[in-house]
């Protein structure tokens, strides 16, 4: 039997559209991750990456009710933790500290983001 | 000659181009966050869509659902755009237009049927509105089918107001009631349309909105509450 591509990943979803991160944790599931959210602000963010050991990637949505994602995922840049931006904004409207980084655009189907984790973990893991 | 902010007189070509490069800025701005709420407004109909297509079971069902789904949304985007940005939009001005859409307020026989009560300034954040509409919609098609809109008819009771909690601080809070809806239809009603209305009240208000809310099958029809932080406590948020 073929493992799930992210069999055994711990993974946070910040999304603060509930449809839609209803829709990324089920892909992850479906794709063996655990996924630790969602959240749907950026305070409930930061008290995961607090508070949870291991995180092995995490997607991210920018425009939050309490603001914007960045200091999470600066957060997450200090701790070399792999993320991605799920978004309606395009590349060029981001912080350029954050250009580089992997952007799934909305709107996007459950394939693309595991088409998108995957390769972050295996970075992650290297 | 004109006054800059701090009531000072500047000369007026330098404040020109000030607000020349502002007003530039500003129509970028507001571009920017266009498109953002144009692609997760398409990411939303798109995961719904999805949603609904695993739960009926013929293309005409589907076909239905979509359309009313795009008219209430659609609808919605143009209470929206027709407003001053930084204006908010009334509660019952979106009850009002929502419900529109499936009875006529206006004739003497609906007004028997549907009883509105509430102050006309409850203003919603904009943010809010497009989760809030999807729920009300489906309550609507809900008592449109099986409840107090239905042939079964009694009436339906919708109260709004702000609330003051002493811990929370102000709350706008709906509150939502079918009456004397006789026999089965209550009952009978928790089919798929109850299902997706009811997960929007019970579970996405709370996770997107930090909303507070219920949603009984009670003996006389359906009574669902809404509770969400008023307006000046989520201000900053935006």
């Amino acid at each position: 039997m073929v493992e799930p591509a992210l069999s055994g990943c711990r993974i946070l979803v910040v999304e603060d559209e509930y449809l839609i991160a209803d829709d990324i944790t089920r892909a992850l599931v479906d794709a063996g991750a655990e996924v630790l959210g969602p959240v749907a602000s950026a305070a409930d963010a930061a008290k995961i990456i607090a508070e949870d050991g291991r995180i092995d990637a995490a997607i991210l949505d920018i425009n939050l009710r309490d603001g914007a994602v960045f200091p999470a995922a600066d957060t997450l840049a200090e701790r070399n933790i792999p993320f991605a931006f799920a978004t309606g904004y395009e590349e060029w409207s981001l912080p350029e500290r954050f250009q580089a980084r992997p952007i799934l655009e909305k709107p996007f189907n459950a394939s693309n983001i595991t088409a998108l984790v995957a390769p972050l973990t295996i970075i992650r893991n290297d | 000659m004109t006054y800059s902010a701090e009531g000072q007189i500047a000369p007026l070509g330098t404040s020109i181009d000030v607000d020349d490069i502002l007003g530039l800025r500003a129509q970028q701005d507001a571009v920017t966050e266009l498109r953002h709420r144009t692609r997760n407004l398409m990411a939303v109909v798109q995961v719904a869509t999805a949603r609904k297509l695993r739960r009926v079971s013929t293309p005409e069902q589907l076909g239905c659902c979509i359309d009313d789904r795009l008219s209430a949304l659609a609808r919605v985007q143009r209470l929206l755009s027709r407003r001053e940005t930084g204006t908010r939009i009334p509660f019952d001005l979106l009850l009002r237009e929502l419900l529109s859409a499936h009875v006529e307020l206006a004739r003497p026989e609906e007004k028997g049927k549907i009883n509105l009560d509430g102050p006309e300034n409850v203003p919603l954040r904009s943010a809010t509105v497009q989760t809030f509409v999807l729920a009300l919609h489906e309550l609507a098609t809900n008592a449109d089918k099986y409840g107090a809109m239905s042939n079964r008819v009694d009436w339906l009771s919708i109260a709004w107001g702000v609330v003051q909690h002493e811990a929370q601080g102000p709350r706008s809070r709906v509150d939502g009631r079918e009456q004397d809806v006789s026999g089965v239809g209550a009952a009978g009603a928790p089919a798929e349309g109850g299902g997706y209305g009811r997960e929007l009240i019970e579970r996405a208000l709370p996770y997107q909105l930090g909303a507070r809310a219920t949603y009984d099958f009670e003996p006389d029809g359906i009574h669902c509450t809404i509770e969400v932080p008023a307006l000046a406590e989520l201000e900053t948020g935006e």
